[in-house]
């Protein structure tokens, strides 16, 4: 039986290259200049407002890993962390903003990210406030 | 119509069966193409709605940064801000420097001009003393006026002690 809180599921590999408004919520690997580990694109309706479609581009400069999330150790040195860095672009998808103030930072919205960093895996009350006041 | 021959009464039988027949696959048969064109009706409103989306929406960009080479960034910003505090200052100190030279520069030139410390006019003077205000040192200026006023002491007192606060004055505001 789906998870009633399950929002979104996979369908398979893209052939996308770039983030677009295609109709595919798109998750792609690719080089980005700056200091961005990942992007992630929205689209919303001008008319109702609602977002339409998100595409998610993680920063293929930078090397990457994963690890499951324990409270006890971190993830691989040198390295980020596949899931704690998706979670906080999954976050974008839903309509999440990014939160810069120092004392957001065990968020998983928080806007920088650390090598071999897992805590953005689960969600901070803040994020769980902004999760229920945005998609209830 | 004869239902009392029973040869006629089959015959009947089998053709109203075959209609009947006829009728439900005819049936089915357009049911089918109505369902297909309400297949094909539902893509085409599902394409559509997605080319409006297209044109009626708005995009937003999110990125989660690198924490190490945002901390550098912010630090060489820093670093970067005590450079420029360091180059206006010592800029400064060269031009106090320079309007040190420029009073020395225009004494020699007098000397020169007059072969020696005597003649010089009371014009000549005061350009000199305006050179030396714009060393912005009040006690520079002081010396000027009392090398210009003493012209009963030896004047190569009046003249070392020119040229030394005028050296000391280079040396002190050298970056």
């Amino acid at each position: 039986m789906p998870d009633p809180k399950q929002i979104f599921s996979y369908s398979g590999s893209t052939t996308a290259k770039n983030a677009k408004l295609d109709g595919t919520n798109a998750i792609l690997w690719k080089r980005i200049s700056g200091s961005a580990l990942a992007i992630t694109y929205s689209w919303s309706s001008r008319i109702s407002g609602q977002l339409v479609e998100s595409d998610t581009i993680f920063n293929s400069r930078y090397l990457w890993s994963y690890t499951a999330y324990t409270t006890d150790c971190g993830g691989v040195a040198g390295t980020y962390d596949v899931q704690n860095i998706g979670t906080h672009e999954f976050g974008h998808w839903i309509g999440l903003d990014d939160l810069y103030a120092s004392a957001d930072k065990d968020l998983t919205m928080y806007g920088y990210g650390d090598m071999a960093e897992l805590k953005a895996d689960t969600l901070g009350l803040g994020d769980v406030t902004g999760v229920n006041t945005v998609a209830p | 119509m004869d239902f009392s021959d029973p040869v006629k009464s089959k015959k009947i039988f089998i053709l109203m069966l075959v209609l009947t027949i006829m009728f439900f696959v005819g049936a089915g048969v357009l049911g089918y193409f109505y369902y297909e064109k309400f297949k094909a009706y539902k893509s085409l409103a599902s394409d559509k709605q997605k080319l409006e989306d297209q044109l009626r929406n708005s995009s937003t960009t999110w990125q989660k940064k690198n924490n190490d080479l945002e901390k550098d960034k912010a630090q060489l910003q820093k670093d970067k801000k005590t450079l420029q505090d360091q180059i206006a200052a010592d800029r400064a100190k060269i031009d106090k420097a320079k309007a040190y030279l420029e009073t020395l520069v225009y004494v020699n030139q007098l000397i020169a001009d007059h072969g020696g410390l005597v003649g010089w006019t009371e014009a000549e003077f005061q350009e000199g003393r305006r050179i030396a205000e714009t060393t912005g040192d009040s006690s520079y200026v002081d010396l000027v006026d009392w090398c210009w006023n003493r012209r009963d002491i030896n004047q190569i007192t009046r003249l070392t002690r020119f040229y030394k606060a005028s050296t000391d004055g280079i040396s002190s505001n050298l970056p």
